[in-house]
């Protein structure tokens, strides 16, 4: 097995020691701690899992073992962050505990691959898309007359994201007007 | 705490502040890792709609959110919605069927330049500066015209976020060593004693370092006691530009309150004179416009 990194609808950005990843096509966030972000970086379709076992031991000092590629891929599969096909047959590996993985690794817990969604706190939200009050969330004037909602459209004078049914919301003008 | 601190968008800042392995400190972590990833994902729609407007001709100037970001020390410190775009008025029309025809962007079209109306759209072009985004270029403000729009934009919302004090504290102290202070003054003098206000705000607030800062004596008493007040209330952020659900009575009372102006914003909104006059007439006043213009 030559696993190999997904590249198209990705979105990365490197923090500290953690990547961050927003998938585009899901539209979910992920975050690798370093021992999951080096097994992905080494998923170059050439490189087999012992060849990337190698790898992380050189990049983060750890023992060269391949049970701990093993569960970083199962995990970076389950988070779709592999190309279709190129990443593990399924395993249990993937949903073990971290405390499982310290166990059966034999490794301190901040060296077990860890791809972890990342979780909008919905104050956080509120700090960069404006919060509903009465009927619904600003929106862009430009989307005026169009279907709105969801974290990216947020924040304009006094044009708003007014709920239509089934939880779907378009975008208005202020009290009765029309869009520009 | 928490719940101010991630409601006022300094979440990412006070993680960079305590960092650590506490588990409380889990929330502000994780809102720092959505803004370093939301600024990152700005950058396409950012180059997608300057793109857009320069198919149609026209230059636009990025100011406050991202434009500010860029000043933090780091990335994924200032969360940032959508995209303020400003366009000289008369090619507002224009500007806005070219981005509705490039498709959904988080942009804020401004038609004209909002605070800095004082000054010409062709010196306020001029004068601003073109950065490298993501392949592409964009075009700010000046430091000095985006300095006075950042104090400005402040005090008309009441200063109600936090983040943009901080904000004005970071543009005051990382301006670069030839910012002209004159062209910062330069315009309406009520506005120009709201800006320097605002700067001896975030003096007294944040302890920005205001060396050489060209500060009109202190800044009026109930100023700061004004907008600590606001802070601590952890208002939603433009309450007051919601819409009223007009048909919903039972939502009046909450939906008065939400816009009840802060007497930084009534002071703003009425430009009405920053010492001696008491804020209670002003905030009556300014509340009085706010429910004309409602129910016009």
């Amino acid at each position: 097995m030559r696993p190999r990194a997904r590249k198209d609808g990705l979105i990365v950005e490197r923090l500290g020691g953690e990547t961050l990843v927003y998938d585009l096509e899901r539209h979910r966030a992920h975050c690798l701690n370093p021992t999951a972000a080096v097994v992905w970086d080494s998923c170059d379709g050439r490189s087999t899992e012992a060849q990337i076992a190698r790898r992380v031991a050189d990049a983060l000092d750890l023992p060269d073992d391949a049970a701990l590629v093993e569960l970083a891929l199962a995990r970076l599969d389950r988070a779709r962050l592999l190309d279709r096909g190129s990443g593990p047959p399924r395993s249990k590996a993937a949903s073990l505990s971290r405390r499982e993985a310290v166990r059966r690794l034999g490794l301190a817990a901040a060296a077990v691959p860890v791809v972890a969604g990342i979780v909008a706190p919905t104050a956080a939200q509120a700090a960069t898309c404006l919060i509903d009050i009465d009927t619904g969330r600003p929106c862009a004037a430009s989307q005026c007359g169009r279907e709105c909602g969801g974290p990216s459209v947020c924040g304009t004078g006094a044009f708003f994201c007014k709920q239509i049914g089934g939880g779907n919301y378009r975008c208005v003008p202020p009290s009765a007007g029309t869009c520009p | 705490m928490l719940e101010l601190l991630l409601g006022a968008g300094c979440a990412a800042l006070a993680f960079r502040r305590l960092k650590g392995d506490d588990p409380r400190l889990e929330a502000l972590h994780e809102a720092h890792r959505l803004t370093a990833l939301q600024a990152r994902m700005r950058e396409a729609p950012l180059a997608r709609a300057f793109g857009a407007l320069r198919d149609a001709g026209i230059e636009p100037i990025l100011g406050k959110g991202w434009a500010a970001a860029r000043l933090y020390p780091a990335t994924g410190l200032r969360p940032m919605g959508d995209i303020d775009l400003y366009v000289p008025e008369a090619d507002a029309p224009r500007a806005l069927e070219a981005l509705r025809a490039s498709g959904d962007s988080p942009v804020d079209l401004h038609a004209g330049f909002a605070e800095l109306d004082d000054r010409s759209a062709a010196e306020l072009h001029a004068r601003s500066v073109r950065l490298s985004v993501g392949g592409g270029t964009v075009r700010v403000f000046s430091p000095e015209d985006h300095l006075r729009l950042l104090c400005l934009h402040l005090l008309r919302h009441g200063a109600i976020r936090p983040l943009w004090l901080v904000d004005v504290a970071l543009a005051v102290e990382t301006r670069p060593a030839a910012f002209d202070w004159g062209r910062f003054l330069a315009g309406d003098p009520w506005r120009t004693e709201a800006a320097r206000h605002a700067l001896a705000l975030a003096g007294s607030l944040l302890g920005a370092r205001l060396d050489g800062v060209p500060l009109s004596g202190d800044p009026p008493r109930w100023l700061a006691s004004a907008v600590r007040r606001e802070w601590g209330r952890g208002r939603p952020p433009h309450g007051a530009r919601t819409p009223i659900a007009v048909e919903r009575p039972a939502r009046w009372p909450r939906a008065l309150a939400v816009r009840w102006p802060n007497a930084v914003e009534a002071t703003y909104a009425i430009r009405a004179p920053w010492r001696r006059v008491p804020r209670l007439p002003i905030q009556l006043a300014a509340a009085a416009r706010r429910a004309a213009a409602v129910v016009q």
